[in-house]
């Protein structure tokens, strides 16, 4: 018989949602696909010689070649890549950020709890579209850049989040027990705080990721994300659609491959939400 | 109720006074990032000038004095109203950029709110109506690739399969007398995302009220189903309604730049898009100023109205 653990049966909650069972599954197909294909062969820098090849032209390149004569199957791997390693450091930075900075708020109270209010209201109000392209102009445009331009306006929610729950347990008789017997903040938030507020902290930080993809490939569409060499899915929508009437492929593939990997990243997040936070959200 | 009034009050006067320090720090930030960039609209290798004449420019667009003291004189022109003239077009005051282009992304705007309210509210309730069956799985799924596909990525499908493919519609342009057709992609992309959480939300509301005891009442004493959901059931999806309206509206106002940016729609999206590329300052601080007020506004509004439709809800509670 299959032991009752909380992760069993939040897995079974999940398995009963067709909609979130079939975005893990797009996930997991884009994942591989990137990871498949940027594995076995590296990003496809060199030209072949027939340029623009639409899909089926070739049977060496299954889904054509870009303008500059680039394998599409290569590029659109690479840029799914791009996509799912920026949302990963962005949502690690996030759940860094929003960890500490909620918990303190909450746990402490008082001036810092008010810093962290304000400071959370000003991030709220400042306009992504904005913020962004300068951010990246000033820095430059590399990965690590990207990431905390993105990361920066997405912790706002999840902090929310934190200091509210923290807010909840800090006052729990258990809590107060712990705190009784002497142990100390660090361990009484590792050891029974943040276990207890884990899931809806999860259910929170998926339901941004969407966001974070959207952020990249927003700002590489308008020219403000990698530099030139660098593979991503938004800056080939934003090169080729003035092409889509001669070489529709070029913008369509790379839309298709994003809307199925925000369309898979969003319905997994719902599934994960019903799952983990029945009661929440 | 005296009571009531004075916190009310209080509370009012709080939210104002917090809505004005957030503008002002959001408008410092980006104005202290505009100074950092590099390659403004004078620069050196772009108009090789004699010192003279550089130092002269500088003069009248006051960059040769300090961040802080060239963004306090901002704030002050710009509490009156007074945001500047835009480096893009010269010598156009923004205010007149605004008066001139705002009316297209305003078009733009309310043409998407006014076909995706009304249907979205009304395929909720149809959904919720036809629960489980395939209508409504039907219109969850449209409501879902409305709400989570970006727009620009719809923006390039569907150009391609009706303007390209179909030629139903031309690809760019925002013609409302002259070629109607032009308004029908873009207001039709950028009213998804209202049309999607509307019709999620609305679904929620009705299912919710269907399994009230005042609806089985309605039912019980004979009611004509459609009196028991129109009379009854109705109103208590427009609670969760105008929440999620509320913030859609300076979103709707201030206009989509990247739509205005893909369909070359002279609204002031684009505007403002543009104006990061050329550096020009003072558009670029003008809309994120204007879109950051905008949305302080409709955030207040919103919970204030919250207040107005359900009394149970009462401001700066726990």
């Amino acid at each position: 018989m299959q032991v009752r653990t909380p992760g069993y049966l939040a897995w079974r909650r999940f398995k009963r949602n067709k909609a979130g069972v079939i975005g893990l599954i797009l996930v997991i197909i884009m994942m591989s696909f990137a990871l498949i294909v940027s594995v076995t062969q590296p990003f496809p820098n060199t030209s072949v010689l027939d340029a623009s090849l639409l899909p089926g032209e070739d049977p060496a390149h299954l889904l054509g070649t870009d303008i500059a004569g680039r394998d599409m199957v290569g590029l659109l791997a690479w840029g799914t890549r791009t996509s799912i390693v920026i949302a990963i450091a962005a949502e690690v930075f996030v759940m860094a950020i929003s960890i500490f900075l909620g918990f303190v708020a909450g746990w402490f109270g008082g001036v810092l709890d008010y810093l962290v209010t304000r400071v959370i209201e000003v991030f709220v109000a400042i306009p992504p579209l904005l913020f962004q392209p300068l951010f990246m102009i000033i820095l430059g445009a590399t990965l690590p850049n990207l990431v905390l331009a993105l990361g920066i306006l997405a912790w706002t929610e999840p902090t929310r989040l934190v200091r509210a729950q923290t807010l909840v347990y800090r006052d729990r008789e258990f809590v107060n027990a712990s705190r009784g017997l002497g142990a100390n903040t660090s361990s009484i938030a590792t050891m029974h705080v943040l276990p207890n507020i884990m899931n809806p902290f999860i259910v929170s930080v998926s339901m941004s990721i969407p966001a974070i993809i959207l952020g990249e490939s927003t700002l590489s569409f308008l020219g403000y994300g990698l530099s030139e060499n660098m593979p991503s899915l938004g800056k080939m929508i934003g090169i080729s659609w003035q092409y889509i009437q001669a070489y529709w492929h070029m913008a369509l593939l790379p839309t298709a491959c994003l809307s199925i990997l925000m369309l898979g990243v969003s319905l997994f997040g719902d599934g994960l939400r019903d799952a983990l936070d029945p009661a929440g959200g | 109720m005296f009571f009531y009034t004075i916190f009310m009050l209080r509370y009012l006067i709080t939210r104002v006074v917090g809505l004005i320090g957030v503008t002002l720090i959001v408008s410092f930030i980006a104005f202290m990032m505009l100074y950092q960039l590099p390659g403004g609209p004078f620069s050196e290798e772009k108009q090789p000038l004699s010192p003279v004449a550089m130092a002269a420019i500088k003069a009248k667009y006051n960059l040769d004095k300090p961040f802080y003291v060239v963004w306090f004189s901002w704030v002050t022109h710009a509490v009156q109203g007074d945001f500047g003239t835009s480096y893009q077009a010269e010598n156009v005051p923004i205010t007149k950029l605004f008066a001139d282009h705002w009316g297209v992304s305003l078009q733009l705007g309310l043409l998407s709110l006014a076909w995706s309210v009304p249907l979205g509210m009304l395929f909720g309730v149809v959904a919720a109506i036809r629960r489980n069956q395939w209508l409504d799985y039907l219109l969850r799924f449209l409501a879902i690739v409305g709400t989570t596909l970006p727009g620009f990525a719809l923006t390039v499908f569907l150009v391609f399969i009706f303007a390209v493919r179909l030629h139903w519609v031309p690809t760019t342009g925002w013609k409302p007398f002259e070629n109607p057709a032009t308004m029908v992609l873009p207001a039709f992309v950028f009213g998804l995302v209202p049309f999607g959480s509307l019709m999620r939300y609305a679904r929620n509301g009705m299912l919710e009220a269907l399994n009230q005891d005042y609806v089985r009442t309605a039912r019980a004493k004979g009611l004509v189903e459609s009196a028991v959901i129109g009379r009854h059931a109705l109103r208590n999806v427009l609670i969760p309604v105008v929440t999620v309206l509320a913030p859609m509206i300076p979103n709707a106002l201030t206009g989509s730049a990247i739509l205005e940016t893909m369909f070359s729609i002279n609204g002031i999206g684009r505007y403002f898009i543009d104006s990061i590329s050329s550096r020009d300052y003072p558009m670029a601080l003008a809309t994120a100023f204007i879109v950051a007020t905008l949305w302080g506004i409709s955030y207040l509004v919103t919970d204030l109205t919250y207040t107005i439709i359900d009394p149970r809800i009462r401001v700066g509670g726990r």
